[in-house]
């Protein structure tokens, strides 16, 4: 019947359809200047249009009214979203839960507000339908063992994960504890709470990590979001160890789902250089994020705010670039003075890029913070002040090498600097790579969740 | 039987025999319609995905016994352009009945269901019937993105070209159906009446 009303559909009353505006042949003749154009930036396409207009007027003037369109259609989200909607799920049964109603997108999935079908308690749980589908009996079976061992992990500071499963359809869902709360950064800052106050929260935070690492738990994804205080005060985590579990079910090749949901979730900012390079990821990944949410309660700014215009900027800061000192972003003398130093440094050990020179656990990190806060001296300065001894030693070593090459110009110019340009050439390929795939990392984050 | 008839009309289509697309896509669309039914009926809580659906359609069709059946690729293909008929008479139905529509397939979950109602979608769907003649493959890209919920990677995969070509010709597409339903938009043709 479809068929048929698409047959006598006829647009002009004649027998040929055909393309209102924009003819076959003049679509052919723009093509390869649409092509060229789509490829770049939206912002850089006035000036490519207005660099083709001299040459060719007919063909820019046509360009430019199809990338209008294209602009109009991107900012309204044309044909976005599947013509289906949401609709039908509200009322839907996953496993013991009725789902009420969505609470929001994350990164490989959704999230509503559910409440026990057969009435047998009250109170509301919070259930994630992950973006996977079709997974197999063997792959449903490994999301329930990941989960009977994530529903062992019992603290008072983190949401506890009730069940897991497969719809029938093959979506893998999650059950956890409902939390309402605000994510901390903005709890701290709506009170106003002081430094120490702030401090006490985060410690908090960084025990119920170390309590979960004990169990050989990593959360892979801590940020403000996952982070919640609750109206009497109690911090909750959010999501431990969903992640990892996230992304084994993503390793699971079913025929209906592409690779790009096989990537893990990250979120720029907050993961470790070491996860921006897709390497494994340990303890240590969490002691980055730690460190990075701590720069935020102590300071109220990233640690690399004002260089992170973009994801991918901020990506190659991470990778590439050594954050300033907390205290050096704060503007009150007092607050300074009281960073400046031992927090500084706490800090600072936290966000190495090289994970081995990290706190090695969340258990290091919680010692240390108390250690400033009862006025001891603190580990991340000693270590530190080795360091800098070490860096000394480096450069002196540099001296010598420096030396050596001097006597090698001496001997051959040219040939230094060939080999100077070629480790130069090295380095700086290595680094563009490591942007590259941070990059390409980053941009899928932001495929899959537009809005973080 | 259904196997052979579905190889010769997909010859004969590629071949340019405008009958005998049509049929295939009659074809097409009862198969996915009838699997459908049946998969919901069996189990009544199941939603269906369109590319759920399409793969077990293919499934369904390509293990029974019997000749030749042409390969994933090749099905989805076509099988696409009768999805997109099968989704405009559900929506419209959907629509029509407000509750109670004679089976329900879902997609994914979203929080904001900013999509086209039935009177947009059927323009929609108008507007790819004119842009198939001239460009049919930038009409099957939105068939298997829009109306399929294919991903960039598999389209990028199915049509054997780059994913950045998939992503290119998915927003020349939407250029053309928007510079469709703009002019059409704008003047408005007597007679025909698409909300049926």
């Amino acid at each position: 019947m479809l068929h048929e009303e698409a047959r006598t559909q006829e647009p002009d009353g004649h027998g040929k359809t055909r393309m209102a505006r924009t003819d076959k042949e003049l679509w052919n003749e723009l093509l390869p200047y649409l092509d060229e154009a789509l490829e770049l930036e939206a912002s850089e396409r006035d000036t490519w249009l207005a660099a083709l207009a001299p040459s060719h007027p007919r063909v820019a003037a046509e360009l430019r009214e199809l990338l209008a369109l294209h602009a109009a259609n991107c900012a309204s989200g044309f044909m976005e979203r599947s013509p289906l909607g949401a609709g039908p799920l509200v009322g839907e049964r996953i496993g013991a839960y009725t789902l009420e109603r969505p609470l929001g997108r994350g990164g490989m999935g959704s999230v509503w507000l559910g409440r026990r079908s057969d009435g047998k308690y009250e109170g509301h749980v919070a259930i994630k339908l992950l973006d996977r589908r079709g997974l197999g009996t063997a792959a449903a079976e490994q999301i329930r063992h990941e989960a009977s061992l994530l529903a062992r992990l019992t603290h008072a500071n983190i949401a506890r994960l009730f069940d897991a499963g497969v719809r029938e359809n093959g979506q893998p869902y999650l059950i956890l504890e409902y939390v309402e709360g605000e994510p901390i950064d903005r709890y701290s800052r709506a009170r106003a709470l002081t430094l120490a106050a702030r401090l006490r929260l985060f410690l908090a935070v960084a025990d119920a990590v170390a309590h979960a690492h004990a169990q050989l738990i990593v959360h892979r994804d801590l940020k403000p979001s996952n982070v919640l205080v609750t109206a009497e005060g109690v911090v909750k985590l959010l999501d431990f160890g969903v992640a990892a579990l996230q992304s084994k079910t993503a390793g699971d090749a079913s025929p209906t789902t592409g690779p790009e949901s096989a990537a893990q979730a990250l979120t720029p900012g907050y993961a470790s250089p070491e996860q921006l390079r897709g390497e494994p990821v340990a303890a240590a990944a969490d002691v980055y994020a730690l460190g990075v949410l701590l720069h935020v309660l102590v300071t109220g700014l990233h640690p690399f705010g004002s260089r992170a215009a973009t994801h991918t900027k901020l990506a190659r800061a991470v990778l590439t670039e050594d954050p300033g000192l907390a205290s050096e972003r704060l503007a009150i003398p007092a607050e300074r003075r009281r960073v400046r130093g031992d927090l500084d440094a706490i800090i600072a050990r936290a966000l190495s890029r090289e994970s081995e020179r990290r706190y090695a656990t969340a258990t290091e990190l919680a010692a240390d913070l108390r250690r400033f806060l009862g006025n001891f001296p603190v580990e991340a300065r000693t270590l530190t002040r080795r360091y800098v001894a070490h860096k000394f030693v480096q450069r002196h070593w540099g001296v010598v090498l420096s030396g050596v090459l001097t006597l090698l110009v001496l001997v051959g110019a040219t040939v230094v600097t060939s080999l100077q340009t070629l480790e130069a050439r090295h380095q700086r390929d290595r680094a563009l790579e490591e942007a590259k795939r941070a990059n390409a990392q980053a941009e899928l984050t932001q495929y899959i969740c537009p809005t973080r | 039987m259904l196997q052979e008839q579905l190889e010769q009309l997909i010859r004969s289509a590629e071949q340019g025999e405008a009958g005998s697309r049509d049929r295939l896509f009659t074809v097409l669309y009862g198969e996915l319609h009838r699997l459908a039914e049946r998969e919901l009926r069996r189990r009544p809580l199941l939603t269906l995905s369109p590319t759920t659906l399409l793969h077990e359609t293919y499934l369904n069709l390509s293990t029974r016994p019997g000749g030749a059946f042409p390969d994933r690729a090749r099905f989805l293909a076509y099988a696409c352009r009768a999805m997109r008929g099968l989704l405009i008479d559900f929506v419209r139905s959907r629509c029509a009945q407000k509750r109670g529509a004679a089976f329900e397939i879902t997609s994914l979950p979203t929080e904001v269901p900013q999509t086209p109602a039935g009177e947009e979608l059927e323009k929609i769907g108008e507007a790819l019937e004119v842009l198939g003649v001239d460009q049919p493959r930038l009409a099957q890209i939105v068939d298997l993105k829009f109306f399929c919920g294919f991903s960039f990677v598999e389209i990028a995969e199915l049509l054997g070209i780059s994913e950045r070509t998939a992503q290119r010709d998915w927003d020349k597409a939407r250029i053309l159906l928007r510079q469709h339903l703009d002019d059409t938009t704008d003047a408005p043709r007597g007679g025909a009446d698409p909300g049926a």
